[in-house]
């Protein structure tokens, strides 16, 4: 830094760290007085190491959020692929099972730092007010986004603002403001975290004291009852998405085999308004390409079908294995000239709603795993499973895996 | 995107939390913490502690499920287990684990207590 850029900037520097006047001490009483807050676990270190998990933590609910967003919304850049067959499974599984496990982790943290919301002065400079500002949107948008969350597994629809779209821009000011935080809180952490943290501790006067000794809770204490309580969450939800932990599944919205034919559904055929014309015996399946063509109930079953064992995986985090059998995609796209390069759509029955239609491109319109399922489990399709025929394709979400189709169409 | 997100009903939420959390969790933990102080000695107020953490987050995270909340009426695979049963269960082997800490630090003190006492009594004879 030169000489000339220092005198240069320091008036800036000046108005955001000169100190402010401090308020009279008579105001200093109830919450605000020093001793206020007298739990040993309101410390430092024990923030910092919180805060570092709850993080993590954040970061992959935030990457695995966007990765959901991206398959429903892809950028024109993004050709989604069709392997790993369970690649959506994991992530959308560990969004919400991450997110579950965040609530003990946050109420902790919230616990560890409460007494700062109570500091005296309140406001040192005016960095530090810009500081702790940006606290304001850092817990709002992290408790908003785990209620919502849990609110929307449960499909428990008290706020009248639409999940998806609110939960994804919510998502992106949390992450900003968590961004802030990591930022300003840098210095605290490295003079508080890691072996050699005595020799940063002149970094900031926010240095972990030595434990005092009490009859309640120690920091270790707090450490292993919230691991706990992040443990006993996961068991017990992850198994609505994990192979083989169904038997745990105890506090989950979905148990992976309760359902019509043993898999659970998202939107049945009534709350579709489909369930007449689903079963209309006049009913037609148009595949509009190069050579178009209609097939009949008769024809369906006529068509060459293969069988396929692929999961549903639901945006909401559960998935549900399950054997399908049909008309391979690939095979009517042949049957009707569509090129290999070419993406379709497939549309329902239904006459509105966001999940009507939903685009096929190639990697998985030419799967050999993807069908125009007919049949589930053995028997033909429930109604409320997509009767006569659903898209069924490998990595990709339940909600693009359209039901009830009656035409797809070469774009 | 405005009708969307809703931006009065979403701020409303947003802010709410955040009024929730200060105003209302954190005090009635206090209160908690300070009526175990009071009650429970100190070897085992910790345990009641972590047991009463793990409860509490093992619950709200839970939240609509045991309280019925949710799910539409036409669509039995949407919350479909007995969530109140459930949540009876694991809360019954937390407290169940509580309980054995509690136990095996009361056998701890006891020992400590009576050695104590034998190596500072007055000596035999």
């Amino acid at each position: 830094m030169t000489a000339a850029y220092r005198a240069y900037m320091r008036p800036f520097i000046r108005l955001f760290t000169g100190r402010l006047p401090q308020p009279p001490a008579v105001l200093r009483r109830g919450p605000l007085r020093t001793d206020a807050f007298s739990s040993r676990l309101h410390d430092p270190r024990v923030a910092s190491l919180l805060g570092m998990w709850l993080g993590i933590a954040f970061g992959v609910c935030f990457l695995t959020g966007l990765v959901s967003h991206a398959m429903q919304h892809p950028p024109s850049w993004l050709v989604w692929p069709s392997r790993p067959v369970s690649l959506y499974r994991l992530t959308q599984g560990l969004h919400v099972t991450t997110g579950l496990a965040c609530v003990p982790l946050l109420l902790a943290k919230l616990w560890t730092v409460y007494p700062r919301l109570w500091e005296w002065p309140p406001v040192r400079s005016v960095a530090h007010a810009l500081e702790r500002l940006s606290i304001v949107p850092l817990v709002a948008g992290a408790v908003f986004q785990l209620a919502t969350g849990i609110a929307n597994i449960a499909q428990w629809y008290r706020f009248r603002f639409f999940f998806t779209v609110t939960h994804y821009w919510v998502a992106w000011i949390t992450i900003g403001a968590l961004g802030v935080h990591i930022a300003a809180k840098l210095a605290v952490v490295r003079a508080n975290v890691g072996r050699r943290r005595d020799e940063r501790s002149r970094l900031t006067d926010r240095v972990s004291a030595p434990e005092q000794p009490g009859g309640g809770l120690s920091r270790r204490g707090l450490a292993v009852a919230v691991a706990g309580a992040a443990g006993v969450i996961v068991t017990t939800t992850a198994g609505q998405w994990v192979p083989g932990l169904s038997g745990l599944d105890l506090l989950a919205p979905r148990r992976p085999d309760i359902g019509p034919q043993r898999l659970p559904v998202n939107r049945t055929a009534a709350a579709a308004r489909v369930s007449a014309v689903a079963r209309d015996p006049g009913y037609r399946l148009e595949v509009v390409g190069p050579r178009p063509f209609v097939l009949t109930l008769a024809g369906l079953r006529e068509f060459p079908h293969h069988t396929s064992r692929l999961p549903i995986t639901c945006v909401e985090g559960w998935a549900a294995d399950a054997t399908w059998h049909g008309l391979r995609l690939r095979d009517l796209l042949d049957a009707a000239g569509i090129p290999a390069e070419a993406t379709v759509r497939v549309e329902s029955l239904e006459t509105g709603g966001t999940y009507r239609t939903s685009e096929v491109n190639p990697p998985h319109a030419r799967d050999p795993l993807t069908l125009l399922a007919t049949g589930l489990n053995g028997a033909d399709l429930d109604i409320d499973h997509g009767y006569p025929a659903r898209l069924i394709a490998p990595n990709r979400p339940g909600v693009l895996q359209t039901k009830w189709v009656h035409r797809v169409v070469m774009l | 995107m405005r009708s969307a997100t809703n931006p009065p009903n979403a701020a409303q939420w947003l802010v709410g939390g955040i009024l929730v959390h200060d105003l209302l969790v954190v005090p009635v933990t206090m209160a908690v913490g300070l009526v175990l102080t009071r009650l429970v000695p100190a070897p085992f107020r910790a345990v009641l502690q972590g047991a009463l953490l793990i409860s509490g987050a093992v619950a709200l995270a839970s939240l609509p499920l045991w309280r019925g909340y949710g799910g539409p009426a036409d669509n039995p695979s949407v919350n479909p287990l007995p969530y109140g049963r459930n949540l009876a269960i694991v809360l019954g082997l937390v407290w169940a684990c509580a309980t054995a800490v509690i136990v095996v630090r009361a056998v701890r003190v006891r020992r400590a207590r009576r050695s104590h006492a034998s190596a500072s009594g007055p000596p035999a004879g």
